[in-house]
């Protein structure tokens, strides 16, 4: 048998922008506009609705802009930056099921990541994102949130590494998916050794 | 298993200590800063298996746009690509897999109910789920659009232990890649070390972080005459934060290199996954059916059960899944004058038995799905040549197939599709990427309903689709580059 489904089809429009300023810093700017036809909506069972089923909504919008950095401050100072955000535009009729995969991801999404160098061939890092606002499966709204992480490695002779992190350091409590917290601070500690001298290139 | 490989390695170890001591070839730095950025190749299929010199000299030299960014630490951008070099990533974490990486990066979405292994994760990238995006090992897809896991990519797969490098790729602009509407994640391998010494060299790698959670894992690299090989082995044990949310899993990869005459080279690799994981129960006091533990976080009753919908478990029961994944890979490269030639064959397996213990009526029950219905085949082969044939010009042909399905609903997929794609440098300063994929699926789906129905029937598709693709790139100066592109995707319909 024949489907009724139309063949889901996308025009993509991108534009952007590379600069690199000295030698030591880079960015990137990039938007995007995407046209999609017929975006399928397929799903089993959930608790939402019963049985499995399949539809497609004529014609879903997505749009964006991505910025991104990259920034050697000094020889032992980096950056690397970005921020994202996200969105789409549809209109469904109110005899479908919600298509919960449209609008899981949150609209906005930032992150700087810190690598600092220091004495003794130790190197300090840290990264922090910030998620903005989402939605559940259910529709339900989750709360934005960001996270703070650090950690402290030092490399011995280029042939082993000892690093010990944290994680969320500030012990934010969030939800990424609905019903589910996240755990709080954790830590964990990492060992590496090779046989190479530059424990990097193994 | 592992534990074995461990003590080969530190037999190993005093021989290559010694070797390495007295080798000299390694200097202890890093790749100098702008190094690695500036022989990444121009073509967006990224395959590691060219020589990374000639891949850069797509067109002419002298005419060539590319701007390609400083290396600061692991991160490289281009215009359109951002590339993390898997060797010197180190993120304030844990970086286990794939997603550890990528959650770092623009308009890129990790979604996970816990921080540990999970096969029912999801990513997104610009808004798309992962069947709306290409992921690929070497230039060759793993999508597998069959979801016969109910995972279009099982992540808890990428394992990076054997990762070189991943580049981010965003949009549609290759006509080489299929089904990559919101863009491509292409990760590149790594191979083994045929240069100097024929010692090999070996790497131990320990975590052990909150909740029990050990992370081991063993490298040893190195090559004997014209063969290069690299094989990694690691095993993650962890009890989970949540209740009933522990994973205990191994994977094993390896990969052979043999350099013909001519440049040329012969490529073998594999690499396995096997996890069991634990489904985080519901542990809400309000429940009536969850036998509530206040030493868990609570879970609601009515929580998500991401990606496809079902229904949440509870304790008393079994939940757990066992998921396994395989791909196994043969390539053949070989340039022939100003052309290259690009052949790889390659075979997806993996299985996933799932259990449940979930609501049902007014009470609960033990519900499985697996076996059969969830052992998923992929078979596929793919041809590109690039001809260097003109100043200004580089052309690419190429050809792949893939056949996928699951043990007891064999042959659902059959995709085509062939390309042509030409790189114009027009100037100094303007590059033109004009290219075509034409696709011709045919799937027959898995049953389903129309929404208020419960009829269900398979649905057929035998689309045929041009795929038009275009991308202008105009560079002022060394430092700065614009672009504009405008495509055409077909998206191959998950079942």
């Amino acid at each position: 048998m024949d489907s009724f489904l139309k063949p889901e089809t996308s025009i993509s429009y991108d534009a952007g922008l590379y600069r690199r300023i000295g030698q030591n810093l880079d960015m990137r700017i990039a938007v995007n506009y995407i046209n999609t036809s017929n975006y399928y909506v397929t799903n089993t069972t959930s608790p939402y609705y019963s049985g499995s089923y399949a539809y497609q909504i004529e014609g879903v919008k997505f749009y964006g802009t991505e910025l991104e950095f990259n920034w050697k401050a000094t020889e032992k100072l980096i950056f690397f930056g970005n921020y994202s955000y996200q969105n789409n535009a549809y209109s469904l009729g109110e005899e479908f099921p919600y298509p919960m995969l449209l609008n899981l991801p949150p609209k906005n999404k930032g992150k700087l990541s810190i690598r600092y160098t220091l004495p003794f061939k130790t190197r300090l890092s840290s990264d922090v994102i910030i998620y903005g606002e989402r939605l559940s499966e259910g529709g339900y709204t989750l709360d934005g949130y960001a996270t703070a992480d650090l950690s402290l490695e030092r490399n011995f002779a280029g042939r082993m590494m000892a690093s010990f992190y944290i994680n969320n350091l500030t012990g934010t409590e969030y939800q990424q998916v609905y019903g589910y917290p996240s755990p709080g601070v954790t830590w964990g500690v990492r060992l590496k050794i090779s046989t190479a001298r530059n424990i990097f290139s193994q | 298993m592992y534990r074995l490989i461990l003590l080969l390695f530190c037999l190993l170890c005093p021989a290559a200590w010694a070797e390495d001591a007295s080798d000299g070839s390694s200097t202890g730095d890093k790749a100098p800063p702008g190094e690695s950025a500036q022989t990444l190749e121009v073509g967006p299929q990224g395959d590691e298996s060219r020589p990374r010199e000639k891949a850069k000299l797509t067109i002419a030299p002298q005419t060539v746009v590319v701007t390609a960014g400083f290396q600061a630490g692991a991160v490289a951008l281009e215009p359109t690509k951002t590339v993390i070099d898997l060797t010197q990533f180190e993120s304030s974490g844990s970086v286990d897999r794939v997603e550890d990486v990528l959650k770092h990066m623009s308009g890129i979405d990790v979604i996970q109910t816990t921080g540990g292994a999970d096969p029912q994760q999801m990513v997104m990238m610009r808004g798309f789920d992962d069947s709306r995006f290409q992921v690929a090992i070497n230039g060759r897809p793993i999508t597998a659009p069959t979801a016969g896991a109910d995972t279009f990519v099982d992540w808890s797969s990428l394992t990076t232990g054997d990762i070189e490098r991943i580049e981010v790729i965003r949009g549609s602009a290759s006509a080489r890649y299929e089904n990559s509407v919101g863009g491509i994640i292409n990760i590149i391998t790594k191979k083994g070390r045929r240069e100097g010494s024929s010692v090999p060299r070996a790497s131990a790698d320990v975590t052990y972080s909150s909740f029990n959670s050990l992370n081991t894992r063993g490298t040893v690299n190195g090559g004997v005459g014209q063969l290069g090989y690299f094989i990694s082995f690691g095993n993650r044990t962890s009890d989970g934060f949540l209740r009933n949310n522990y994973f205990e899993g191994q994977d094993y990869s390896g990969r052979l290199d043999y350099a013909l005459p001519g440049g040329g080279s012969l490529s073998s690799s594999y690499k396995r996954n096997e996890l069991e994981h634990g489904y985080p129960v519901v542990n809400d006091p309000n429940s009536a059916f969850s036998d509530y533990n206040p030493d868990y976080p609570i879970v609601f009753e009515d929580a998500d059960s991401l990606r496809m919908g079902r229904l949440v478990s509870h304790p008393g029961g079994k939940s757990y899944k066992i998921k396994k994944a395989t791909h196994l890979d043969f390539s053949y490269d070989q340039p022939i004058k100003n052309t290259h030639l690009s052949l790889k064959v390659f075979r997806d397996w993996g299985s996933e038995d799932s259990y449940s213990y979930q609501r049902s009526g007014a009470g609960l029950a033990q519900a499985f799905s697996g076996r059969g219905d969830r052992k998923e085949k992929t078979f596929g082969v793919m041809f590109d040549y690039q001809l260097n044939l003109w100043a200004r010009h580089s052309l690419a042909i190429g050809y792949s197939h893939r056949r996928m399905g699951v043990e007891n609903t064999p042959d659902i997929y059959r995709i085509q599709g062939a390309y042509i794609e030409d790189q114009y440098a027009v100037n100094n300063k303007l590059t033109l990427n004009m290219g075509i994929r034409f696709m011709h699926v045919r799937e027959q789906s898995y049953a389903y309903s129309d929404p208020g129905s419960s009829f269900k029937y398979r649905h057929l598709f035998h689309p045929k689709e041009w795929l038009p693709k275009f991308t202008a790139t105009y560079r002022f100066n060394p430092e700065t580059e614009i672009y504009a592109s405008v495509n055409r995707d077909y998206h191959v319909p998950g079942c």
